[in-house]
């Protein structure tokens, strides 16, 4: 079983899913899954790869179902006012704005939501505020159907926040 | 009488990243190198760093905590190599590119060989 049908199958199972990815296949682990998950309506929150980036490796006839919160591009460019289907967070460490377009969001009735990812969250918040923010997440999505993908690399370094973020999700999955 | 020496000034370095794993790493690489290193843990460091010593080169993680480096930028005259864990797509990259004194985008993780040809290339070594 290949990484993403061992994910598809637990989220068949479970609700909110942690999933642990080594760092050397991350980057094709994440696309893996994304094609997986833009079948369906899917809110991508991205501060690992700008969305123009994630949409270039998207299948073309299922980039309408995805719908992005960038939290990066507008970090290194400017990034234009309204634009469909994506709306850019003014930094990766803004989780109050995350959190709270995430809430909005979640009324759409996406059928996926997927934070990628807690490590890059790391780079500029403390575990605690980390933590904090997914047990917030967590608890917004268990209000609704959608089935939610967290993702964090797996690193030595990583592993407080790891246990942490564990305790408020339905499933750690590692690939 | 001894021989008059030739004086070589060593091309200097600024490595500016927020991962101490990746500053000490590139520092100890192109030392062997013989480049003159220095360090900067984000953009706002860079700046003062670059303030009170010029570089010939400036290796700049694209997402670094602090001021974004949109910002950061437009302050640095020297030649700047972009070094990217984010992905971008084509035309960002194509975009960052455009910017007078950016003289490559290396995205990590990178091959160290690589990154060092590229470093070379853009001093002319």
């Amino acid at each position: 079983m290949n990484s993403t049908q061992y994910v598809k199958k637990e989220l068949e199972k479970e609700q909110i899913l942690l999933v642990v990815i080594p760092a050397e296949t991350y980057h094709d682990s994440v696309l893996e899954i994304g094609r997986l998950v833009s079948k369906k309506k899917t809110c991508y929150v991205t501060l690992n790869k700008t969305c123009d980036a994630l949409e270039e490796e998207l299948p073309k006839n299922a980039r309408k179902n995805v719908f992005y919160v960038d939290g990066i591009s507008s970090s290194f460019h400017d990034v234009p006012k309204k634009r469909a289907r994506v709306v850019h967070v003014s930094n990766p460490c803004a989780l109050s704005e995350i959190s709270i377009l995430i809430t909005k969001l979640l009324k759409k009735k996406f059928t996926y939501l997927v934070f990628d990812s807690i490590s890059n969250v790391l780079i500029y918040q403390k575990s605690a505020k980390i933590s904090q923010f997914i047990s917030l997440l967590t608890n917004k999505v268990r209000q609704t159907k959608t089935r939610a993908l967290i993702y964090i690399v797996d690193i030595a370094e990583q592993q407080t926040v790891l246990k942490e973020c564990a305790m408020f999700v339905d499933k750690v999955v590692r690939l | 009488m001894t021989p008059m020496k030739k004086r070589v000034t060593k091309q200097r370095i600024l490595i500016v990243d927020d991962e101490p794993d990746i500053r000490s790493m590139l520092k100890v690489l192109l030392e062997k190198e013989g480049f003159q290193i220095s360090t900067a843990v984000d953009g706002d460091d860079c700046l003062r760093k670059l303030k009170n010593d010029n570089a010939d080169l400036v290796l700049l993680d694209i997402m670094m905590p602090g001021t974004p480096v949109k910002e950061i930028l437009p302050k640095i005259k020297t030649n700047v190599l972009f070094l990217s864990v984010i992905r971008v797509s084509e035309a960002e990259r194509e975009d960052l590119l455009k910017g007078s004194n950016i003289v490559g985008f290396v995205q990590k993780p990178f091959d160290v060989k690589q990154l060092l040809e590229k470093i070379k290339q853009v001093l002319s070594l």
